[in-house]
């Protein structure tokens, strides 16, 4: 299996203050990998650093082998926490804008889901509520044929119906020759659809494991095995 | 992708600026339409028209002339603010996560927003110019007036085109550096503002444009020290004659813009790679 983002003792701060604290990291293609952890332990900065938004402090960090820069923005798609969408944009612009940019974007498959959500592709976008924007942009996202998928918590905020087709949506798209990382502390509703997962508290990753092989070892879920070792890691 | 990208920021500018720019040549068309009218109808000996409607038409005249005054400036106003603005938008705001991912350098970035602003700039004074020549047209054909003015002022004209041909054939370089140093110092001056938004939003998240305004002033305040010193340095020199000491002076200038425009450029291009970090 190829490696599709690796690192070597990546480190990350913020004046000062430290959010990822030597990281060594090597993720194969065709899993969907849960980045879990809880708030403010170094999930997005990870995240960001793939998608080259932000720049390490200290180690290395490669995706598909390659460096970050202009061609592994366009082997990655990511989907932040934020709506970045062009408010004065409509449906159809915005994703003419994603088309024009990315040589991987599947408008058939955009078109599709969008029309499968009802969305009106003539709307402007800052006529569209907050959740169906979100459902845009992940549908954006997921309409790339990437190497590498970043989402950084896509389930955060959303109803349990959004959710379901949040992660329905993940699954159903995603290329088995790439990967997906899905951060989020909403552990219980992604595990059923993780191949595997990292736990990361304070910058530092403090678990890595196969979902089936932790079940089988602890004989609990991910969301208990995860409770269990932040508790253990929080007395040491 | 600089086409791509260029076409989209154009857009994102032109949904603003593009309608106050056709409100221009609009107004420009009716105030011509209003001269032609006058001309013809109202001003010949023998026209029987009633002196009230010509008054009202006067009255129509001047108004529309303050608004389209009025308009070329805003629109100048919004061209300005609005590349500023997108520049902020696109690299500070939640939209930089949609613009730092795309496969697209960092150059590829900024150029775009310098040639976007310059074509905007042009495209404003073209309009300027066409709006003139609509209401010199209509002054043409309602009054003759144009013909008649620059009969009078054709000897004047050719005067002035003898003096500038004389300046062009002897202070060519002069003319040409001093056309240069213009550009430079345009491109110069935004470049101040987006590295001082720059500065502004990496040192805060808060109060961003207080902060950006306040690093602008900052920047320009070392650099005007800079000048005075580049300024004084030159003063010492001695030149064979005031010619050549202005040329001196001229191309020390461009050559210092040059330098700040890249300094402003290299040093905003840092902190969007190196120190940026969204929300």
């Amino acid at each position: 299996m190829a490696i599709v983002l690796e690192t070597k003792s990546l480190k990350k701060d913020y004046g000062g203050k430290i959010a990822l604290s030597g990281i060594d990291l090597c993720l194969p293609s065709g899993k969907i990998i849960g980045l879990l952890g809880s708030n403010g332990s170094g999930k997005t900065t990870l995240l960001k650093l793939a998608a080259g938004l932000l720049a390490p402090t200290g180690g290395e960090i490669r995706v598909c082998g390659m460096e970050i820069g202009v061609e592994t923005k366009r082997a990655v798609s990511f989907l932040p926490e934020r709506t970045y969408l062009n408010d004065w944009m409509r449906v159809m612009d915005i994703m003419e804008y994603f088309d024009d940019f990315y040589e991987d974007f599947d408008r058939e498959a955009a078109h599709s889901m969008l029309s499968h959500l009802g969305v009106d592709e003539r709307a402007r976008l800052k006529t569209l509520s907050k959740g169906t924007k979100e459902k845009v942009q992940l549908v954006l996202v997921m309409s790339r044929h990437a190497k590498l998928y970043l989402l950084d918590e896509p389930i955060a905020g959303v109803d349990p119906v959004a959710r379901e087709y949040i992660l329905n949506t993940i699954v159903a798209n995603y290329n088995p020759e790439a990967s997906v990382i899905i951060s989020t502390h909403l552990i219980a509703d992604v595990e059923k659809v993780l191949d595997s997962f990292l736990f990361i508290r304070d910058g530092r990753i403090i678990m890595q494991s196969d979902v089936d092989k932790a079940k089988e070892e602890y004989g609990k879920s991910v969301d208990e095995i995860f409770r269990e070792v932040y508790r253990c890691s929080e007395k040491a | 992708m600089f086409g791509k990208s260029l076409k989209y920021e154009f857009r994102a500018i032109a949904r603003k600026v593009l309608p106050l720019f056709l409100t221009i040549l609009a107004v420009s068309v009716i105030i011509g339409v209003a001269v032609i009218l006058d001309g013809r109808v109202f001003a010949p000996a023998e026209s029987t028209a009633p002196s009230t409607l010509r008054e009202i038409l006067y009255f129509a005249q001047s108004i529309l002339l303050t608004g389209l005054l009025i308009l070329i400036f805003v629109a100048g106003v919004t061209v300005l603010i609005m590349t500023i603005k997108r520049f902020y938008t696109s690299f500070f705001t939640d939209e930089g996560y949609l613009t730092f991912t795309l496969p697209v350098t960092m150059n590829c970035h900024l150029m775009t927003k310098i040639v976007s602003m310059l074509i905007w700039n042009l495209f404003g004074g073209l309009v300027t110019a066409v709006a003139y020549l609509i209401l010199l047209g209509g002054m043409e054909l309602g009054y003759g007036a144009v013909t008649e003015a620059y009969a009078v002022l054709a000897d004047d004209l050719r005067e002035m085109g003898r003096a500038l041909s004389v300046i062009w054939d002897e202070y060519t370089g002069s003319v040409i550096l001093a056309a240069i140093y213009g550009l430079l110092f345009y491109i110069f001056e935004i470049l101040l503002v987006y590295f001082g938004i720059s500065i502004g939003c990496m040192l805060t998240k808060r109060h961003r444009v207080i902060v950006s305004i306040l690093c602008i002033i900052g920047v320009n305040v070392v650099f005007s020290i800079l000048d005075s010193i580049l300024m004084s340095i030159l003063s010492l020199a001695a030149f064979p004659d005031s010619v050549a000491s202005s040329f001196a002076v001229l191309l020390s200038l461009t050559v210092f813009c040059l330098v700040k425009g890249m300094a402003c450029y290299l040093g905003t291009k840092a902190i969007l790679i190196k120190r940026l970090n969204l929300d």
